[in-house]
């Protein structure tokens, strides 16, 4: 009884042995941007240790000229009363610049910046001296005509965003999305009661922006102060008479804000 | 590998020590967790793809199972999709018009009237560009529009996901068919899956020209088709091939002015103004009103307009001159369209 028994286990570890090794995976640490990065590793262990790193996140102050932005709140651009009930847009191809040129891409990493929302989180990045970030306004073509139904639901383009904004009916993200009301008189005396929407799409409107900063994002964590002054949007844009664009139907307006977006946004 | 190996057994080794069950309950483990990639309890569907049609391209991320398969056909037929639970799919898509709609205008929630014929599925996943003006670049990117739009279903994502997850049947069709929880990763492969089973292929036409019955066409209808392939009406230099279309774009002179910009609307292109899908003619008899704004009631009317040559419009394809027919080869041309009507395919019911 005993002995068949232990034929029995025999046969169960034979088996596993020729079935398991398929399923077995080297261990070690896999993450590549760790100092002990194994290439040969299939599983990771745990076992990876790192250089210091510092999470980030790049704070931005929303402005509309000196005050700051409020939705459905009354400011005056280009002389004339505008609210905004919405003001947003997906940024993407972010890298910090180091000291000795090297760019440091924060690969995947897309926010999607609204007015009303401040901090973004970009991750962690080694602890240094920066003294530059650059980004885009906007997405590349790849990203552009992706899926949003394959991303996670923390994802910037996700379609479980709360302000996720994508042209279903043409397949790609709208970029850059102003929305509110304006003062449409001809004497600019009247009250915001206008609807104006500014929806900025299409692989051409994206604009890359590259600012100028100096900073050491050193210790658990660090911030990046960035200023987005949402009246510079409208920088040659009379909101009487050009207050609406779906990109396709005013593709003028639209490269004009997408044009604007350069001056818009700023280091603090 | 082998340290990997010696570990495991070792392991093993040890449990049988302690005895045997947990020596089982160990190896079924090992094993199960080794499938944990792999859908295993799924049925593969056996897609039936008609003589002449080409193999269809499927997503990898969306290979069709039978659980797939009939999660999004549930999801086609159910009113849950729109946010006053009034339409579904199915209501502009009525597989007894071929899959499109009688109305000029399909009505989504409140009774919204949108802007467009509905467009038959009728071989649906054969396209690359989606809608009348292409603007959709895949099967699982269109469903999105049809949901989200407020003239259509007027629903969102999040929103669409809390209603199936409360629902008592929906939360275990999406697991069996997905192995994940309901998403719109989800929601719109699985009825993408089934639009792709969406295949129609055996017409009297199909009989005739696939399967070597020769008697399947009248010869008026043998007739028609020849006047449909001649250099004469040009019609088969654009509804071509198996789907009889090129899947392309032309203008085919049906306005001076478009009022709809068709194919610029997602270009810009002032040389696609004018240019919409060149639909597919199979079950072309039953998806009455015709043309992009479903303005043409009958096919007839659609001749008519073919044999006049359209009206002038720098974008017009240059094969759209006009032609003459006789009654009798416009009858033939007539019959012979009739002859696409795939019967199998519009008799499809929810169930």
């Amino acid at each position: 009884m005993k002995k068949s028994f232990h034929l029995f286990y025999i046969f169960i570890v034979s088996i596993s042995i020729v079935v398991l090794p398929s399923c077995t995976k080297q261990k070690g640490c896999t993450d590549n941007t760790a100092t002990n990065y194994d290439s040969e590793a299939e599983e990771d262990d745990g076992s990876c240790t790192y250089n210091a790193e510092t999470d980030v996140e790049i704070h931005f102050s929303s402005m509309v000229g000196t005050e700051s932005l409020v939705y459905n709140q009354e400011y005056t651009i280009n002389g004339r009363k505008v609210k905004f009930t919405r003001a947003q847009f997906y940024v993407s191809e972010i890298h910090l610049h180091q000291a000795d040129g090297d760019l440091v891409h924060l690969e995947d990493k897309y926010l999607l910046v609204h007015g009303e929302e401040h901090a973004y989180s970009i991750g962690k990045v080694a602890s240094e001296h920066y003294h530059g970030i650059s980004f885009s306004v906007g997405l590349d073509s790849a990203a552009n005509h992706s899926d949003p139904s394959t991303y996670a639901a923390d994802h910037a383009l996700s379609s479980l965003d709360p302000n996720y904004t994508h042209w279903n009916w043409n397949s790609g993200y709208v970029f850059i999305r102003l929305e509110g009301y304006v003062d449409t008189t001809a004497a600019a005396n009247g009250d915001a009661d206008f609807g104006f929407f500014y929806h900025v799409g299409f692989d051409e409107f994206k604009r890359d922006i590259d600012l100028d900063i100096s900073q050491d994002l050193v210790g658990s964590t660090a911030e990046i102060g960035l200023e987005i002054d949402f009246a510079k949007f409208f920088l040659g844009v009379d909101m009487r008479t050009e207050n609406s664009t779906h990109s396709m139907d005013n593709m003028m307006l639209a490269e004009k804000i997408a044009d604007n977006a350069d001056d818009a946004i700023s280091a603090e | 590998m082998l340290t990997m190996q010696f570990q495991l057994s070792k392991n093993i080794n040890r449990l049988t020590n302690a005895g045997v069950i947990p020596a089982f309950v160990s190896f079924f483990l090992l094993l199960s967790s080794c499938g944990k990639d792999e859908l295993i309890s799924d049925t593969a569907y056996n897609l039936e793809i008609p003589k002449g049609f080409p193999a269809m391209d499927i997503p990898l991320d969306n290979q069709l199972t039978v659980q797939r398969v009939a999660l999004g056909k549930k999801l086609f037929f159910d009113n849950i999709l729109s946010r006053d639970s009034s339409v579904s799919c199915a209501s502009c898509h009525l597989p007894e018009y071929g899959f499109s709609d009688p109305e000029q205008f399909s009505k989504g929630v409140e009774g919204r009237s949108g802007f467009r014929q509905s467009m038959t599925l009728t071989n649906v996943a054969y396209n690359t560009l989606f809608f009348w003006d292409g603007g959709a670049t895949s099967l699982e990117l269109q469903l999105l529009a049809p949901i989200e739009n407020p003239g259509e279903m007027d629903m969102n994502m999040p929103e669409l996901i809390e209603r199936l997850s409360n629902n008592h049947e929906y939360p275990s069709l999406f697991r069996e068919a997905y192995d994940r929880e309901i998403d719109p990763f989800t929601i719109t492969r699985a009825l993408a899956a089934y639009e792709r089973t969406l295949i129609s292929g055996n017409s009297r036409y199909d009989k005739y020209m696939y399967h070597e019955k020769n008697d399947a066409l009248t010869e008026s209808e043998k007739r028609g088709l020849e006047v449909f392939n001649s250099s004469r009406t040009n019609c088969s230099q654009c509804h071509s091939g198996f789907n009889f279309t090129s899947f392309g774009f032309e203008n085919n002179g049906l306005y001076e002015y478009f009022a709809d910009s068709g194919r610029a609307r997602v270009t810009t292109l002032h040389s696609d103004v004018g240019l919409f899908k060149i639909p597919t003619l199979r079950n072309i008899g039953v998806t009455a009103p015709y043309m992009h704004d479903g303005s043409l009631t009958t096919l007839e009317q659609v001749i008519e307009h073919y044999q006049a040559g359209g009206k002038l419009h720098e974008n017009k394809s240059p094969l759209i001159t006009g032609f003459q027919l006789t009654t009798q080869e416009k009858t033939d041309l007539l019959n012979f369209l009739n002859s696409l009507t795939d019967y199998e395919f519009i008799s499809q019911t929810a169930e």
